[in-house]
Protein backbone atom coordinates (compact mmCIF):
# COMPACT_ATOMS: atom_id res chain seq x y z
CA UNK A 1 0.00 0.00 0.00
CA UNK A 2 2.75 2.45 0.92
CA UNK A 3 5.59 3.08 -1.45
CA UNK A 4 8.95 2.15 0.04
CA UNK A 5 11.11 5.13 -0.72
CA UNK A 6 8.76 7.97 0.16
CA UNK A 7 6.24 6.37 2.54
CA UNK A 8 3.43 7.73 0.39
CA UNK A 9 0.66 5.72 -1.26
CA UNK A 10 1.45 3.59 -4.29
CA UNK A 11 -0.05 4.48 -7.63
CA UNK A 12 -2.70 1.74 -7.81
CA UNK A 13 -4.02 2.42 -4.35
CA UNK A 14 -4.02 6.16 -4.98
CA UNK A 15 -6.08 5.65 -8.14
CA UNK A 16 -8.51 3.50 -6.19
CA UNK A 17 -8.92 6.33 -3.69
CA UNK A 18 -9.46 8.87 -6.48
CA UNK A 19 -12.39 6.80 -7.68
CA UNK A 20 -13.70 6.37 -4.16
CA UNK A 21 -13.49 10.05 -3.28
CA UNK A 22 -15.27 11.00 -6.48
CA UNK A 23 -18.08 8.59 -5.66
CA UNK A 24 -18.28 10.12 -2.20
CA UNK A 25 -18.33 13.63 -3.63
CA UNK A 26 -21.23 12.72 -5.87
CA UNK A 27 -23.13 10.94 -3.16
CA UNK A 28 -22.71 13.52 -0.42
CA UNK A 29 -22.61 16.54 -2.73
CA UNK A 30 -19.10 17.78 -1.94
CA UNK A 31 -16.19 19.09 -3.93
CA UNK A 32 -13.00 17.12 -4.43
CA UNK A 33 -9.87 18.29 -6.24
CA UNK A 34 -7.08 16.24 -7.74
CA UNK A 35 -3.59 17.75 -7.85
CA UNK A 36 -0.66 16.40 -9.84
CA UNK A 37 2.77 17.71 -8.95
CA UNK A 38 6.22 17.32 -10.50
CA UNK A 39 9.57 18.85 -9.60
CA UNK A 40 10.88 21.18 -12.28
CA UNK A 41 14.47 20.07 -11.82
CA UNK A 42 15.83 16.54 -12.22
CA UNK A 43 15.86 14.71 -8.94
CA UNK A 44 17.85 11.49 -8.73
CA UNK A 45 18.29 11.43 -5.02
CA UNK A 46 15.78 9.17 -3.30
CA UNK A 47 16.28 11.02 -0.03
CA UNK A 48 15.37 14.31 -1.67
CA UNK A 49 12.15 12.80 -3.03
CA UNK A 50 11.31 11.61 0.43
CA UNK A 51 11.80 15.12 1.74
CA UNK A 52 9.45 16.49 -0.91
CA UNK A 53 6.92 13.89 0.24
CA UNK A 54 7.34 15.02 3.82
CA UNK A 55 6.75 18.66 2.96
CA UNK A 56 3.58 17.64 1.14
CA UNK A 57 2.41 15.75 4.17
CA UNK A 58 3.10 18.70 6.43
CA UNK A 59 1.44 21.33 4.28
CA UNK A 60 -1.68 19.51 3.23
CA UNK A 61 -4.44 18.52 5.61
CA UNK A 62 -4.35 15.22 7.50
CA UNK A 63 -7.53 14.29 5.66
CA UNK A 64 -6.02 14.89 2.23
CA UNK A 65 -4.60 11.90 0.40
CA UNK A 66 -1.07 11.93 -0.99
CA UNK A 67 0.56 9.42 -3.30
CA UNK A 68 3.64 8.87 -5.41
CA UNK A 69 2.52 8.11 -8.94
CA UNK A 70 5.79 7.45 -10.73
CA UNK A 71 9.46 8.21 -10.41
CA UNK A 72 8.92 11.95 -10.45
CA UNK A 73 5.20 12.61 -10.10
CA UNK A 74 3.19 13.09 -6.93
CA UNK A 75 -0.56 13.21 -6.58
CA UNK A 76 -2.87 14.64 -3.96
CA UNK A 77 -6.61 14.36 -3.39
CA UNK A 78 -7.98 17.41 -1.62
CA UNK A 79 -11.27 16.40 -0.10
CA UNK A 80 -14.05 18.99 0.19
CA UNK A 81 -11.92 21.52 -1.65
CA UNK A 82 -13.28 23.52 -4.54
CA UNK A 83 -11.07 25.24 -7.10
CA UNK A 84 -10.53 28.36 -4.97
CA UNK A 85 -9.43 26.50 -1.84
CA UNK A 86 -7.32 24.13 -3.91
CA UNK A 87 -5.57 27.11 -5.49
CA UNK A 88 -4.79 28.56 -2.08
CA UNK A 89 -3.47 25.22 -0.87
CA UNK A 90 -1.35 24.67 -4.00
CA UNK A 91 0.08 28.16 -3.70
CA UNK A 92 1.08 27.53 -0.13
CA UNK A 93 2.58 24.18 -1.09
CA UNK A 94 4.59 25.55 -3.96
CA UNK A 95 6.01 28.34 -1.84
CA UNK A 96 6.86 26.02 1.00
CA UNK A 97 8.78 23.69 -1.31
CA UNK A 98 10.64 26.60 -2.76
CA UNK A 99 11.60 27.86 0.71
CA UNK A 100 12.53 24.46 2.04
CA UNK A 101 14.95 23.63 -0.74
CA UNK A 102 16.21 27.18 -1.16
CA UNK A 103 19.58 26.66 0.40
CA UNK A 104 20.17 23.19 -1.04
CA UNK A 105 22.23 22.72 -4.24
CA UNK A 106 20.30 24.42 -6.97
CA UNK A 107 17.05 24.74 -5.08
CA UNK A 108 13.84 22.97 -6.09
CA UNK A 109 10.51 24.11 -7.42
CA UNK A 110 7.40 22.20 -8.47
CA UNK A 111 4.68 22.56 -11.08
CA UNK A 112 1.13 21.75 -10.16
CA UNK A 113 -1.84 20.84 -12.34
CA UNK A 114 -5.27 20.57 -10.83
CA UNK A 115 -8.77 19.40 -11.71
CA UNK A 116 -11.93 19.63 -9.64
CA UNK A 117 -14.99 17.46 -9.38
CA UNK A 118 -17.81 18.28 -10.21
CA UNK A 119 -16.64 21.39 -12.02
CA UNK A 120 -14.33 19.73 -14.49
CA UNK A 121 -15.61 16.16 -14.56
CA UNK A 122 -17.45 13.59 -12.53
CA UNK A 123 -15.47 10.68 -13.89
CA UNK A 124 -12.13 9.65 -12.42
CA UNK A 125 -10.42 8.87 -15.72
CA UNK A 126 -11.24 12.19 -17.30
CA UNK A 127 -10.41 14.05 -14.09
CA UNK A 128 -6.94 12.51 -14.18
CA UNK A 129 -6.56 13.38 -17.85
CA UNK A 130 -7.51 17.00 -17.23
CA UNK A 131 -5.12 17.27 -14.29
CA UNK A 132 -2.36 15.78 -16.45
CA UNK A 133 -3.01 18.36 -19.15
CA UNK A 134 -2.92 21.15 -16.59
CA UNK A 135 0.39 19.85 -15.29
CA UNK A 136 1.85 19.89 -18.79
CA UNK A 137 0.63 23.45 -19.21
CA UNK A 138 2.21 24.42 -15.89
CA UNK A 139 5.52 22.95 -17.01
CA UNK A 140 5.25 24.73 -20.34
CA UNK A 141 4.70 27.91 -18.42
CA UNK A 142 8.28 27.66 -17.22
CA UNK A 143 7.77 25.72 -14.05
CA UNK A 144 7.07 26.88 -10.50
CA UNK A 145 3.46 27.48 -11.46
CA UNK A 146 -0.02 26.20 -10.75
CA UNK A 147 -2.63 25.77 -13.40
CA UNK A 148 -6.30 24.89 -12.98
CA UNK A 149 -8.88 24.61 -15.68
CA UNK A 150 -11.59 27.23 -15.81
CA UNK A 151 -14.74 26.23 -17.65
CA UNK A 152 -15.08 29.60 -19.32
CA UNK A 153 -12.04 28.71 -21.37
CA UNK A 154 -9.23 30.58 -19.69
CA UNK A 155 -6.79 28.92 -17.41
CA UNK A 156 -6.27 30.18 -13.96
CA UNK A 157 -2.79 30.49 -12.78
CA UNK A 158 -1.11 32.36 -10.19
CA UNK A 159 2.39 32.61 -11.23
CA UNK A 160 5.64 33.61 -12.38
CA UNK A 161 8.72 31.75 -12.96
CA UNK A 162 11.54 32.13 -10.64
CA UNK B 1 -9.06 -11.56 -0.24
CA UNK B 2 -6.92 -11.17 -3.31
CA UNK B 3 -4.79 -8.06 -3.59
CA UNK B 4 -6.25 -7.42 -7.00
CA UNK B 5 -9.79 -7.28 -5.67
CA UNK B 6 -8.82 -4.64 -3.19
CA UNK B 7 -7.88 -2.22 -5.93
CA UNK B 8 -10.87 -2.74 -8.15
CA UNK B 9 -13.65 -0.40 -7.36
CA UNK B 10 -17.18 -1.45 -8.25
CA UNK B 11 -18.10 0.62 -11.28
CA UNK B 12 -21.17 2.59 -10.36
CA UNK B 13 -24.10 1.67 -12.55
CA UNK B 14 -25.38 4.92 -13.87
CA UNK B 15 -28.51 3.29 -15.13
CA UNK B 16 -30.36 0.15 -14.26
CA UNK B 17 -31.23 -0.58 -17.86
CA UNK B 18 -28.01 -2.37 -18.44
CA UNK B 19 -29.13 -5.35 -20.39
CA UNK B 20 -30.89 -5.84 -23.63
CA UNK B 21 -33.48 -8.07 -21.95
CA UNK B 22 -34.43 -5.30 -19.54
CA UNK B 23 -35.09 -2.94 -22.39
CA UNK B 24 -37.08 -5.56 -24.23
CA UNK B 25 -39.19 -6.09 -21.11
CA UNK B 26 -39.94 -2.39 -20.94
CA UNK B 27 -40.65 -1.66 -24.57
CA UNK B 28 -41.25 -4.96 -26.28
CA UNK B 29 -44.22 -6.49 -24.53
CA UNK B 30 -47.20 -4.51 -25.77
CA UNK B 31 -48.13 -2.40 -28.74
CA UNK B 32 -48.41 0.82 -26.77
CA UNK B 33 -45.01 0.40 -25.16
CA UNK B 34 -43.50 -0.55 -28.51
CA UNK B 35 -44.66 2.77 -29.90
CA UNK B 36 -42.98 4.54 -27.03
CA UNK B 37 -39.86 2.51 -27.71
CA UNK B 38 -39.94 3.68 -31.30
CA UNK B 39 -40.31 7.28 -30.21
CA UNK B 40 -37.36 6.92 -27.86
CA UNK B 41 -35.29 5.48 -30.69
CA UNK B 42 -36.25 8.31 -33.01
CA UNK B 43 -35.25 10.98 -30.50
CA UNK B 44 -31.98 9.31 -29.66
CA UNK B 45 -29.79 11.93 -31.25
CA UNK B 46 -31.48 14.97 -29.80
CA UNK B 47 -30.93 16.86 -26.61
CA UNK B 48 -34.41 18.24 -26.23
CA UNK B 49 -36.20 18.31 -22.87
CA UNK B 50 -38.62 15.45 -22.37
CA UNK B 51 -41.71 15.36 -20.19
CA UNK B 52 -42.87 11.88 -19.17
CA UNK B 53 -46.39 11.60 -17.79
CA UNK B 54 -48.30 8.64 -16.47
CA UNK B 55 -49.75 7.09 -13.35
CA UNK B 56 -47.52 6.23 -10.43
CA UNK B 57 -45.62 2.97 -10.82
CA UNK B 58 -45.73 2.79 -14.62
CA UNK B 59 -42.01 3.01 -15.22
CA UNK B 60 -41.40 6.69 -15.97
CA UNK B 61 -37.96 6.59 -14.35
CA UNK B 62 -36.97 3.56 -16.42
CA UNK B 63 -38.03 5.29 -19.62
CA UNK B 64 -35.89 8.28 -18.62
CA UNK B 65 -32.90 6.01 -18.05
CA UNK B 66 -33.28 4.47 -21.48
CA UNK B 67 -33.56 7.90 -23.09
CA UNK B 68 -30.31 8.91 -21.41
CA UNK B 69 -28.50 5.72 -22.34
CA UNK B 70 -29.42 6.15 -25.98
CA UNK B 71 -28.66 9.85 -26.14
CA UNK B 72 -25.36 11.48 -27.15
CA UNK B 73 -24.86 12.08 -23.42
CA UNK B 74 -24.78 8.44 -22.44
CA UNK B 75 -21.19 8.70 -21.25
CA UNK B 76 -22.16 11.45 -18.80
CA UNK B 77 -23.91 11.16 -15.47
CA UNK B 78 -27.61 10.49 -15.03
CA UNK B 79 -28.61 12.47 -11.96
CA UNK B 80 -32.01 11.81 -10.41
CA UNK B 81 -33.72 14.38 -8.21
CA UNK B 82 -36.97 13.31 -6.56
CA UNK B 83 -38.59 16.68 -6.05
CA UNK B 84 -41.46 15.26 -4.04
CA UNK B 85 -39.19 13.87 -1.34
CA UNK B 86 -37.21 17.05 -0.69
CA UNK B 87 -38.68 19.65 1.70
CA UNK B 88 -39.71 22.79 -0.16
CA UNK B 89 -37.25 25.03 1.57
CA UNK B 90 -34.34 22.75 0.71
CA UNK B 91 -34.99 22.09 -2.97
CA UNK B 92 -33.20 25.20 -4.11
CA UNK B 93 -29.99 24.40 -2.27
CA UNK B 94 -30.21 20.77 -3.39
CA UNK B 95 -30.51 21.64 -7.07
CA UNK B 96 -28.35 24.74 -7.29
CA UNK B 97 -26.01 24.46 -4.31
CA UNK B 98 -24.90 27.19 -1.96
CA UNK B 99 -21.89 29.28 -1.11
CA UNK B 100 -20.18 29.38 2.22
CA UNK B 101 -21.88 31.86 4.50
CA UNK B 102 -25.07 32.08 2.45
CA UNK B 103 -27.10 31.29 5.55
CA UNK B 104 -26.55 30.04 9.08
CA UNK B 105 -25.12 26.57 8.82
CA UNK B 106 -23.59 27.09 5.39
CA UNK B 107 -20.08 26.38 6.54
CA UNK B 108 -18.75 25.27 3.18
CA UNK B 109 -19.44 25.57 -0.49
CA UNK B 110 -21.85 22.90 -1.62
CA UNK B 111 -22.25 22.07 -5.28
CA UNK B 112 -25.79 21.64 -6.57
CA UNK B 113 -27.07 18.46 -8.19
CA UNK B 114 -27.16 20.22 -11.54
CA UNK B 115 -23.39 20.63 -11.42
CA UNK B 116 -22.93 16.90 -11.01
CA UNK B 117 -24.97 16.39 -14.15
CA UNK B 118 -22.71 18.54 -16.30
CA UNK B 119 -22.39 17.00 -19.77
CA UNK B 120 -25.03 14.48 -18.71
CA UNK B 121 -28.73 14.27 -17.99
CA UNK B 122 -30.74 15.40 -15.00
CA UNK B 123 -34.05 13.67 -14.24
CA UNK B 124 -36.51 15.71 -12.19
CA UNK B 125 -39.10 13.36 -10.81
CA UNK B 126 -42.49 14.80 -9.83
CA UNK B 127 -41.87 18.22 -11.30
CA UNK B 128 -45.38 19.29 -10.31
CA UNK B 129 -44.28 19.56 -6.68
CA UNK B 130 -41.70 22.22 -7.47
CA UNK B 131 -42.64 25.48 -5.71
CA UNK B 132 -43.49 28.42 -7.97
CA UNK B 133 -40.40 30.39 -7.02
CA UNK B 134 -38.18 27.54 -8.05
CA UNK B 135 -40.08 27.09 -11.28
CA UNK B 136 -38.96 30.59 -12.28
CA UNK B 137 -35.36 29.80 -11.42
CA UNK B 138 -35.52 26.56 -13.36
CA UNK B 139 -37.03 28.36 -16.35
CA UNK B 140 -34.22 30.91 -16.30
CA UNK B 141 -31.73 28.07 -16.16
CA UNK B 142 -33.37 26.29 -19.10
CA UNK B 143 -33.18 29.46 -21.12
CA UNK B 144 -29.61 30.52 -20.33
CA UNK B 145 -27.85 27.41 -19.10
CA UNK B 146 -26.61 29.43 -16.13
CA UNK B 147 -27.65 29.92 -12.55
CA UNK B 148 -26.51 31.47 -9.29
CA UNK B 149 -25.87 29.34 -6.26
CA UNK B 150 -27.63 30.38 -3.08
CA UNK B 151 -25.64 33.36 -1.90
CA UNK B 152 -23.47 33.17 -4.98
CA UNK B 153 -22.08 36.16 -6.78
CA UNK B 154 -20.92 34.47 -9.94
CA UNK B 155 -22.99 32.62 -12.43
CA UNK B 156 -22.37 28.91 -12.81
CA UNK B 157 -22.62 27.52 -16.29
CA UNK B 158 -23.68 23.89 -16.74
CA UNK B 159 -24.57 21.89 -19.78
CA UNK B 160 -27.34 19.43 -18.92
CA UNK B 161 -30.24 17.78 -20.64
CA UNK B 162 -33.47 17.82 -18.67
CA UNK B 163 -35.98 15.01 -18.43
CA UNK B 164 -38.98 15.53 -16.14
CA UNK B 165 -41.84 13.37 -15.02
CA UNK B 166 -45.15 13.82 -13.29
CA UNK B 167 -48.27 11.87 -12.45
CA UNK B 168 -50.37 15.04 -12.16
CA UNK B 169 -52.21 16.80 -14.93
CA UNK B 170 -49.80 19.66 -15.64
CA UNK B 171 -52.14 21.43 -18.03
CA UNK B 172 -54.75 21.60 -15.30
CA UNK B 173 -52.16 22.93 -12.87
CA UNK B 174 -51.26 25.59 -15.40
CA UNK B 175 -54.86 26.78 -15.64
CA UNK B 176 -55.04 26.77 -11.85
CA UNK B 177 -51.88 28.85 -11.82
CA UNK B 178 -50.02 26.26 -9.78
CA UNK B 179 -47.51 25.70 -12.56
CA UNK B 180 -45.90 28.24 -14.86
CA UNK B 181 -47.16 28.10 -18.41
CA UNK B 182 -43.85 29.15 -19.97
CA UNK B 183 -41.98 26.48 -18.02
CA UNK B 184 -44.61 23.92 -19.04
CA UNK B 185 -44.03 24.53 -22.73
CA UNK B 186 -40.28 24.51 -22.29
CA UNK B 187 -40.32 21.16 -20.55
CA UNK B 188 -42.60 19.33 -22.90
CA UNK B 189 -40.73 19.77 -26.14
CA UNK B 190 -41.02 16.01 -26.37
CA UNK B 191 -43.90 14.50 -24.45
CA UNK B 192 -44.27 10.83 -23.59
CA UNK B 193 -47.37 9.37 -21.98
CA UNK B 194 -46.76 6.01 -20.34
CA UNK B 195 -50.05 4.10 -20.27
CA UNK B 196 -51.25 2.45 -17.05
CA UNK B 197 -50.82 -1.30 -16.77
CA UNK B 198 -54.50 -2.04 -17.25
CA UNK B 199 -54.35 -0.54 -20.73
CA UNK B 200 -51.57 -2.91 -21.69
CA UNK B 201 -52.73 -6.04 -19.94
CA UNK B 202 -50.99 -8.29 -22.45
CA UNK B 203 -47.73 -7.46 -20.66
CA UNK B 204 -48.89 -8.85 -17.35
CA UNK B 205 -47.91 -12.52 -17.86
CA UNK B 206 -44.39 -11.58 -19.00
CA UNK B 207 -43.88 -9.06 -16.23
CA UNK B 208 -45.30 -11.44 -13.62
CA UNK B 209 -42.92 -14.22 -14.66
CA UNK B 210 -40.01 -11.82 -14.73
CA UNK B 211 -40.69 -10.67 -11.17
CA UNK B 212 -41.34 -14.18 -9.92
CA UNK B 213 -38.01 -15.29 -11.32
CA UNK B 214 -36.29 -12.24 -9.85
CA UNK B 215 -37.60 -12.77 -6.32
CA UNK B 216 -37.23 -16.52 -6.36
CA UNK B 217 -33.61 -16.14 -7.23
CA UNK B 218 -32.99 -13.35 -4.73
CA UNK B 219 -34.57 -15.38 -1.90
CA UNK B 220 -32.88 -18.51 -3.17
CA UNK B 221 -36.13 -20.41 -3.70
CA UNK B 222 -37.16 -22.69 -6.55
CA UNK B 223 -38.94 -20.87 -9.33
CA UNK B 224 -42.64 -20.40 -8.77
CA UNK B 225 -45.02 -21.02 -11.60
CA UNK B 226 -48.36 -19.27 -11.54
CA UNK B 227 -51.47 -21.34 -12.12
CA UNK B 228 -53.63 -20.54 -15.13
CA UNK B 229 -56.36 -19.32 -12.86
CA UNK B 230 -53.90 -17.07 -11.05
CA UNK B 231 -52.72 -15.62 -14.33
CA UNK B 232 -56.30 -14.96 -15.40
CA UNK B 233 -57.01 -13.20 -12.12
CA UNK B 234 -53.95 -11.01 -12.55
CA UNK B 235 -55.16 -9.88 -15.92
CA UNK B 236 -58.58 -9.04 -14.58
CA UNK B 237 -57.36 -6.81 -11.78
CA UNK B 238 -57.23 -3.06 -12.40
CA UNK B 239 -53.76 -2.48 -10.92
CA UNK B 240 -54.15 1.02 -9.51
CA UNK B 241 -50.50 0.86 -8.50
CA UNK B 242 -49.47 -0.41 -11.92
CA UNK B 243 -46.21 -2.26 -12.43
CA UNK B 244 -44.90 -1.44 -8.98
CA UNK B 245 -47.97 -3.05 -7.43
CA UNK B 246 -47.57 -6.07 -9.69
CA UNK B 247 -43.97 -6.42 -8.60
CA UNK B 248 -44.87 -6.20 -4.92
CA UNK B 249 -47.65 -8.73 -5.35
CA UNK B 250 -45.28 -11.20 -7.00
CA UNK B 251 -42.81 -10.63 -4.22
CA UNK B 252 -45.51 -11.36 -1.67
CA UNK B 253 -46.46 -14.56 -3.44
CA UNK B 254 -42.89 -15.76 -3.34
CA UNK B 255 -42.43 -14.84 0.31
CA UNK B 256 -45.76 -16.15 1.58
CA UNK B 257 -45.63 -19.16 -0.74
CA UNK B 258 -49.37 -18.97 -1.27
CA UNK B 259 -50.77 -17.73 -4.54
CA UNK B 260 -54.44 -18.14 -3.53
CA UNK B 261 -54.32 -16.04 -0.40
CA UNK B 262 -52.35 -13.20 -1.95
CA UNK B 263 -54.56 -12.97 -5.01
CA UNK B 264 -57.68 -13.26 -2.90
CA UNK B 265 -56.51 -10.32 -0.78
CA UNK B 266 -55.78 -8.38 -3.90
CA UNK B 267 -59.38 -8.38 -4.96
CA UNK B 268 -60.77 -7.57 -1.53
CA UNK B 269 -60.17 -3.89 -1.27
CA UNK B 270 -58.78 -3.21 2.20
CA UNK B 271 -60.84 -0.06 2.62
CA UNK B 272 -64.01 -1.99 3.40
CA UNK B 273 -62.73 -4.01 6.35
CA UNK B 274 -61.06 -1.06 8.08
CA UNK B 275 -63.47 -0.71 10.98
CA UNK B 276 -62.55 -3.18 13.69
CA UNK B 277 -65.86 -2.77 15.42
CA UNK B 278 -67.69 -3.91 12.36
CA UNK B 279 -68.18 -7.36 13.86
CA UNK B 280 -71.91 -7.16 13.57
CA UNK B 281 -71.73 -8.08 9.91
CA UNK B 282 -73.91 -6.02 7.61
CA UNK B 283 -75.62 -3.59 9.81
CA UNK B 284 -76.63 -1.29 7.03
CA UNK B 285 -80.31 -1.82 7.79
CA UNK B 286 -79.98 -1.24 11.53
CA UNK B 287 -80.72 2.03 13.27
CA UNK B 288 -78.05 3.96 15.09
CA UNK B 289 -79.37 2.82 18.45
CA UNK B 290 -79.09 -0.82 17.46
CA UNK B 291 -75.57 -0.28 16.25
CA UNK B 292 -74.60 1.42 19.51
CA UNK B 293 -76.18 -1.42 21.48
CA UNK B 294 -74.34 -4.03 19.49
CA UNK B 295 -71.05 -2.18 19.87
CA UNK B 296 -71.55 -1.86 23.63
CA UNK B 297 -72.29 -5.58 23.93
CA UNK B 298 -69.21 -6.42 21.97
CA UNK B 299 -67.05 -4.22 24.19
CA UNK B 300 -68.52 -5.79 27.31
CA UNK B 301 -67.96 -9.24 25.94
CA UNK B 302 -64.32 -8.55 25.32
CA UNK B 303 -63.79 -7.03 28.76
CA UNK B 304 -65.51 -9.90 30.56
CA UNK B 305 -63.66 -12.50 28.55
CA UNK B 306 -60.36 -10.91 29.43
CA UNK B 307 -61.08 -10.80 33.15
CA UNK B 308 -62.43 -14.35 33.17
CA UNK B 309 -59.25 -15.56 31.60
CA UNK B 310 -57.29 -13.65 34.18
CA UNK B 311 -59.18 -15.24 37.08
CA UNK B 312 -59.27 -18.60 35.32
CA UNK B 313 -63.05 -18.51 35.13
CA UNK B 314 -63.49 -17.87 38.82
CA UNK B 315 -66.69 -15.90 38.43
CA UNK B 316 -66.75 -14.54 42.00
CA UNK B 317 -63.33 -12.98 41.63
CA UNK B 318 -64.15 -11.77 38.15
CA UNK B 319 -67.27 -10.01 39.38
CA UNK B 320 -65.21 -8.30 42.08
CA UNK B 321 -62.64 -7.13 39.54
CA UNK B 322 -65.32 -5.83 37.19
CA UNK B 323 -67.07 -4.15 40.14
CA UNK B 324 -70.45 -5.74 39.38
CA UNK B 325 -72.51 -8.21 41.38
CA UNK B 326 -72.11 -11.94 40.85
CA UNK B 327 -75.65 -12.13 39.54
CA UNK B 328 -75.05 -9.37 37.00
CA UNK B 329 -71.96 -11.12 35.79
CA UNK B 330 -73.82 -14.38 35.18
CA UNK B 331 -76.49 -12.43 33.35
CA UNK B 332 -73.91 -10.69 31.14
CA UNK B 333 -72.14 -13.95 30.41
CA UNK B 334 -75.41 -15.37 29.15
CA UNK B 335 -76.24 -12.22 27.18
CA UNK B 336 -72.95 -12.02 25.37
CA UNK B 337 -72.89 -15.71 24.72
CA UNK B 338 -69.70 -16.43 26.56
CA UNK B 339 -71.08 -19.53 28.17
CA UNK B 340 -71.36 -21.63 25.04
Amino acid sequence: MLEIRTDLLEESFFNYLVQLEILRAIRYQNYVTLLLMEPDQDVHDAAKLKEVGNVLKQELRTTDIIGRLNSIQFGAILVHADVKSACIASERLKNRIQEYFYRQDHGLTISVGGACCPDDSTDSMSLCTIAQRMLIAAKANGGNSIIFYLKGGGNEEPDAIS
Amino acid sequence: MEKRNLFCLRTPTNTRMRTHTDERLLFGMSKKMMMIGELVKRMSDTDAPVLITGESGTGKELVAEVIHSRSPRKAGSFVKVHCATIPHNLIESELFGYEQGAFTGADRNKPGRLEFAHAGTVFLDEIATLPLLLQSKLLRFLQDGEFYRLGGREQVKVDVRIITSTNRDLEKLVTEREFREDLFYRLKVISIMVPPLRERAEEIPYLAHHFLRKYCSSFNLPVWKLSDRGLALLQEYTWPGNVRELENTMRKIVLVNDEEAVLHNLFNTPIKAENNFDTCGDCEESSLRDIAKKAALEAERRAIEKVLEQTRWNRTQAAKLLKISYKTLLCKIKQTGLDD
